[in-house]
């Protein structure tokens, strides 16, 4: 092949080298300060790493949620090396487990990037082409895509990269004769196959377009395409658990599995396999087009448009997949998790309304109630009563974690203790719920329960030494009767036991408050709920419940719904030794002005606006536009 | 002796590699002095001192919980070598080859561990030895059981699996990942023949089914009924009928009770599979209107089945709970039944919950019919979540019964019995009140019950964090016959007819001459 021939960029780019400094550099940037592969650990990292048999396909990691391990038993070691894709799926996981420090992450991503990009050189040069050409870089801006929505890119770079560099040695090899070409065929995919799962397929595709192009190698090249699903389909024969649709599925690319029979899907349907797809696309049409290019050198312009567009709509798709919602919440987790209620409020201020699903909500109001600001900011936040409103079997399967912790706290442990179990039932084991689970068994008096689930937590390297304390601690006490946040709960846990759902959804905190005057957060959380489902009336008859508060003066929001008691229902209210603040009547006065004159003004939409921003964190606007008013 | 180290990658790795099996590989300059100097045996977890081991089962693991820098251990056996195992960690994983020959040479003897730890200042403890017991009685060769979360609520992983006990191995039977959700339970076995078995399945997308192995051959059956669906099965002896309850179940949780969970039959009646005819049918016998009928177990002779029966203390079988469900007692009854004619007898009391106060469920009759284990607790069907629940042996030749000394203070519940009746495997909670973790216990002719067996796990630490419970487990003389994707399949398949077969016997009723709830006639006993 005639280099000068080929098409080729401006001489003025920089040589080799550089490149790679600024390509890979830009996506360890990106990495490191766009996407926080800390929280990419603990959205994704720890469920991967929990169950071997989720990274059977380490070329295919998608649906984070729908990864249902095949056996329960677990065998660490053993069960990553017996089935495809595992050996690659284990040094991923492995890696991926300091992922919770943040830069290491980062580097990771951006090291296993720069080695497929390495990959595709050799296969480049291997067709005789530059190792410098602009495909090389195309796998940077698939993993940036598959990290933009949080997904670890990690395990398919390294299957790719396995995949790529068999690919590569292939194309070396396949040039002597028929036979040379059969054996290293083989010996290639087995190898590929076990070690890189589903990424086999790559191989497959540029075995066999590399054949296609070769006089008197049709068949062979036709031989190596079915081999892409023919070797997966053999190894889900061979392996019996294997035969499960939901791993063949995993497998092949255009099949998954839905209510356990193999479907045909599009892989653009989903978002997390969009980059592979491309991926997919991308490395065949190279391929094909590098092996094609000896005869149709009038396409060579064409291909490289092609290859240049690819990176651009990647480049697109990585900044349009950007999924900020994810890790917002599990930010808002984390810092719940670590009692960083003060920076969670300050965090949550900044999130639009859309992002405010009942999980957050939940940590939005523990916290509020940590810092002793429920009953003042609450509506600094968006609020709705759904948000409280949990029904245990209609929500069975939403992720009710931040619910277990509220329940918990408010001194619910058995139903606190189902929520979480519930949790892992559906979601698998995440850190935070066996945290919450190991409390609640040690505040049951099950120390021994709770040391299962604490052993379980101390596998993930970033609660380790959390663990270890905690277990240290049970060994010396296993009633941790020292511990003041267990003394805590012991002391408003609910006395009697129940069996039957609240017919009134209040009734779960009035019941807590009932059976324990004294807990604070029984009362709180009550009052909020009355407040949320405008039950002013509740809070008026039931002020004798707020000895518990340990303050000069009520909560502002509290105040706000006596006084709307007292202007509808034009009754006195018996406030003991609690009064309303004169701001608070002068806030409503004007409140009550600032609406008529907007519903008189000439553009009411923004005087109505200006109602919301003027007013929007007081309980006045909650209790007559705030979500359900209109239902009264 | 194979001394693991005590994390992760390192730990697994030395189950592997890290063996220093034979006596001679022993550091000899390290070796303890012979005599204790301790006057107490050693904690070992799990806790298998003085237990009965099945000749044919795989070692013990175990981890020695004394501090120290170096352990040694000899196993000492009337016939061969010592066994000397010594290492710097304390996980004890006994290697498999060199246990079978030591079962082997000592069938019905026992073997002595001495256990001695070195300090970190070079002395050595030498504790008192622990003893082995070996029976001369095998075991089943397969343990076949369900494994599930603690909660189980929204259809999330389940499966039965199968352990060979000689070794580790462990394979799935059938998981409901693989035909879409839904519940799997009640594998029964023929006399412990797991070439003639039934299993179902409940929910989930695939709808509920029943397969039916027999002769090595699964098929997908239908024993739906009028009332419902089949689950808890027996096997009548003779392979030509399946009696299985047929329950209404639902779970419901307590805001404070010690256990969470909680589980009623609000309904429950008897029915009868024909497998040569493929036909459901019951008879009033097996079905009141007014009783809850369920557990089902026949006698080893075919002539009598045995099972579980309550009065119905509720109108509206759709209230969860029932106002008195915790006033449900379930009596333990028999009915006679004649294979040549196909007649059923007038249910008997063998032994009424009046009596006990308690309730009594899950019999289970010994292969050689002479005794019968079942369960009590405070109440209701389900004891697995029951904290009260123990069990309870039954002498079928005197009617006497007593408690069995193998109980714990947590829930013991799901036994059953080995192929030869000198074995009987059960889930308990023991431990940590919270896990079903499965026992072994060996019972000899005069119904004396050995210290219960956890099944041993290679890794000497398994239990400490493996966050399912066992249940539901039975011993078979080998290993399911059909693969689990085949079985799958089965499930997934349509439902044979496509609708609901109709009950064709006699309509269930209240019996000659009894009034609502009562009792059945008491049986005057004598006849096993």
């Amino acid at each position: 092949m005639n280099s000068n021939s080929r098409p080729s960029f401006p001489r003025s780019w920089i040589d080799l080298p550089l490149r790679y400094v600024l390509i890979l550099g830009a996506l360890f940037a990106c990495m490191m300060y766009w996407i926080d592969t800390a929280l990419m650990y603990h959205l994704y990292v720890i469920r991967a790493f929990r169950s071997p048999w989720a990274t059977l396909d380490a070329g295919m990691l998608d649906h984070v949620f729908s990864t249902v391990p095949l056996s329960m038993r677990e065998e660490p070691l053993a069960a990553w090396f017996v089935r495809p894709g595992g050996p690659i799926g284990l040094a991923a996981a492995w890696i991926s487990e300091y992922f919770f420090i943040g830069w290491v992450g980062a580097v990771a991503v951006t090291v296993a990037t720069a080695l497929v990009c390495l990959a595709m050189g050799e296969l480049l040069a291997a067709v005789g082409r530059r190792r410098n050409h602009p495909l090389v870089f195309v796998p940077v801006v698939l993993v940036l895509a598959m990290a933009a929505q949080y997904v670890n890119p990690l395990p398919m770079a390294l299957a790719v990269l396995v995949a790529l560099a068999a690919a590569a040695a292939y194309l070396r090899l396949a040039g002597r004769s028929a036979l040379v070409s059969a054996v290293a065929f083989l010996a290639l995919s087995l190898v590929v196959f076990y070690l890189a799962g589903k990424a086999y397929l790559v191989l497959a595709l540029v075995a066999a377009a590399w054949e296609l192009n070769r006089a008197g190698r049709r068949v062979i090249a036709l031989l190596w395409f079915l081999a892409g699903v023919l070797v997966p389909a053999a190894g889900a024969h061979l392996w019996p658990e294997a035969a499960h649709p939901s791993w063949v599925g995993r497998w092949l690319p255009f099949l998954a599995a839905e209510n356990g029979r193999l479907t045909f899907t599009l892989p653009m349907g989903q978002w997390t396999t969009v980059p592979m797809a491309i991926g997919f696309v991308a490395t065949g049409l190279a391929a094909v087009a590098l092996t094609s290019w000896r005869r149709a050198e009038r396409l060579r312009p064409l291909a490289s448009v092609v290859l240049v567009l690819l990176l651009a709509v990647g480049a697109f798709l990585a900044w349009r997949l950007h999924n900020p919602v994810q890790p917002a919440a599990a930010r808002m987790s984390l810092l719940a998790e670590s009692g960083q209620w003060d920076r969670l409020l300050d965090e949550a201020r900044a999130f639009p309304e859309p992002w405010y699903a009942a999980p957050l909500r939940h940590e939005v109001l523990r916290a509020l109630y940590h810092t002793g600001r429920l009953g003042d900011d609450l509506f600094l936040y968006p609020q709705d009563m759904e948000g409280l409103a949990f029904k245990m079997q209609r929500d069975a399967r939403k992720d009710c974690a931040a619910m277990a912790w509220s329940y918990l706290e408010l001194g619910r442990l058995n139903e606190a203790e189902f929520l979480a179990q519930n949790s892992i039932e559906t979601y698998d084991d995440r850190p935070g719920v066996l945290k919450l689970l190991a409390v609640v068994n040690v505040a049951k008096g099950h120390g021994e329960g709770a040391k299962i689930f604490l052993r379980r937590l101390r596998r993930y390297r970033a609660y380790r030494d959390e663990a270890d304390a905690m277990l240290a601690a049970l060994d010396k006490d296993p009633l941790l009767t020292a511990d003041p946040y267990v003394t805590h709960l012991r002391s408003v846990a609910f006395p009697s036991d129940a069996v039957k759902a609240h017919s009134r959804i209040g009734d779960r905190w009035e019941d807590l408050v009932l059976a324990n005057p004294r807990n604070r957060m029984a009362v709180e959380y009550l009052f909020t709920w009355w407040l949320l489902s405008r039950q002013v009336p509740e809070i008026v008859n039931h002020l004798s419940y707020l000895d518990v508060i340990d303050r000069p003066m009520l909560p502002r929001r509290w105040q706000e719904a006596i006084l709307l008691y007292h202007a509808i229902e034009k009754r006195p209210v018996a406030l003991g030794r609690w009064g309303i603040g004169p701001e608070v009547v002068a806030c409503y006065t004007d409140f009550l002005q600032q609406w008529e004159a907007a519903r008189r003004a000439a553009d009411p939409e923004a005087a109505m606006a200006g109602l919301t921003d003027r007013f929007g964190h007081t309980y006045f606007y909650y209790y007559f536009f705030g979500p359900g008013a209109g239902e009264r | 002796m194979r001394m693991v180290v005590a994390c992760g990658f390192l730990r697994t790795a030395s189950l592997v590699a890290l063996l220093l099996a034979a006596s001679g590989c022993a550091d000899r300059a390290a070796e303890p002095p012979t005599t204790p100097t301790e006057d107490r045996p050693p904690h070992i977890v799990p806790d298998y001192a003085d237990v009965t081991v099945p000749p044919n089962m795989a070692p013990p693991s175990f981890r020695i919980d004394e501090s120290g820098s170096r352990y040694h251990v000899v196993v000492e056996a009337p016939a061969g070598k010592p066994m000397v195992l010594a290492g710097g960690q304390s996980d004890v994983a006994i290697p498999l080859a060199a246990w079978r020959e030591v079962l082997d040479a000592n069938r019905g003897r026992s073997l002595s561990l001495r256990v001695s730890v070195q300090g970190e200042d070079g002395r050595w403890r030498v504790f008192r030895p622990l003893t082995v017991h070996v029976a001369d009685d095998p075991i089943d060769r397969y343990l076949v059981y369900r494994l599930i979360r603690p909660i189980f609520n929204t259809w999330g992983p389940i499966g039965i699996y199968q352990r060979d006990l000689a070794g580790w191995d462990e394979t799935t039977v059938i998981h409901n990942a693989s035909f879409g959700e839904g519940c799997v339970n009640c594998h029964t076995f023929k006399a412990n023949d797991p070439r003639t078995m039934m299993l179902h399945t409940r929910g989930g997308t695939a709808g509920s089914a029943t397969i039916l192995i027999r002769d090595g051959d699964a098929s997908r059956v239908n024993t739906a009924s009028a009332y419902g669906l089949t689950s808890y099965t027996s096997w009548h002896p003779g392979g030509a009928m399946a009696v299985c309850a047929v329950i209404k179940v639902r779970q419901f949780f307590h805001g404070v009770r010690e256990e969470t969970r909680d589980v009623i039959d609000l309904d429950s009646t008897l029915v009868y599979y024909l497998v040569d005819e493929d036909r459901v049918a019951t008879h009033p016998s097996l079905s009141r209107r007014d009783r809850m009928e369920t557990y089902p177990c026949w006698h080893p002779d075919g002539r009598w089945l045995y099972f579980s029966s309550a009065r119905k203390l509720w109108g509206d079988s759709d209230q969860l709970p029932p106002e008195r469900y915790s006033e449900v007692r379930y009596d333990l009854v028999r009915v006679a039944y004649d294979d040549a004619t196909g007649q059923w007898g007038e249910p008997e009391t063998v032994l009424a919950s009046d009596e006990t106060r308690l309730s009594i469920t899950q019999p289970r009759i010994s292969p050689d019919g002479r005794f019968l284990v079942f369960c009590m607790s405070d109440y209701g069907c389900f004891p697995v979540f029951q904290k009260s629940s123990d069990l309870y042996l039954m002498d079928l030749d005197t009617r006497q019964y007593r408690r069995l000394d193998i109980n714990s203070d947590q829930s013991d519940s799901w036994h059953s019995w080995s192929s030869n009746g000198r074995w009987l495997v059960f889930a308990s909670k023991r431990g940590n009140g919270l896990f079903g973790r499965l026992y072994i216990c060996h019972v000899d002719l005069d119904g004396r019950f050995s210290k219960p067996l956890l099944v041993p796990q290679q890794d000497p630490r398994f239990y400490d964090s493996f966050a399912m419970t066992y249940n539901v487990p039975e011993l078979a003389s080998g290993p399911v016959p059909i693969r689990g994707n085949r079985l799958a399949r089965l499930i997934r398949s349509p439902m044979p007819d496509g609708e609901r077969l109709p009950m064709t016997s006699a309509s269930p009723t209240v019996g000659a001459g009894q009034a609502e709830g009562d009792l059945y006639r008491r049986d005057p006993g004598g006849e096993p």
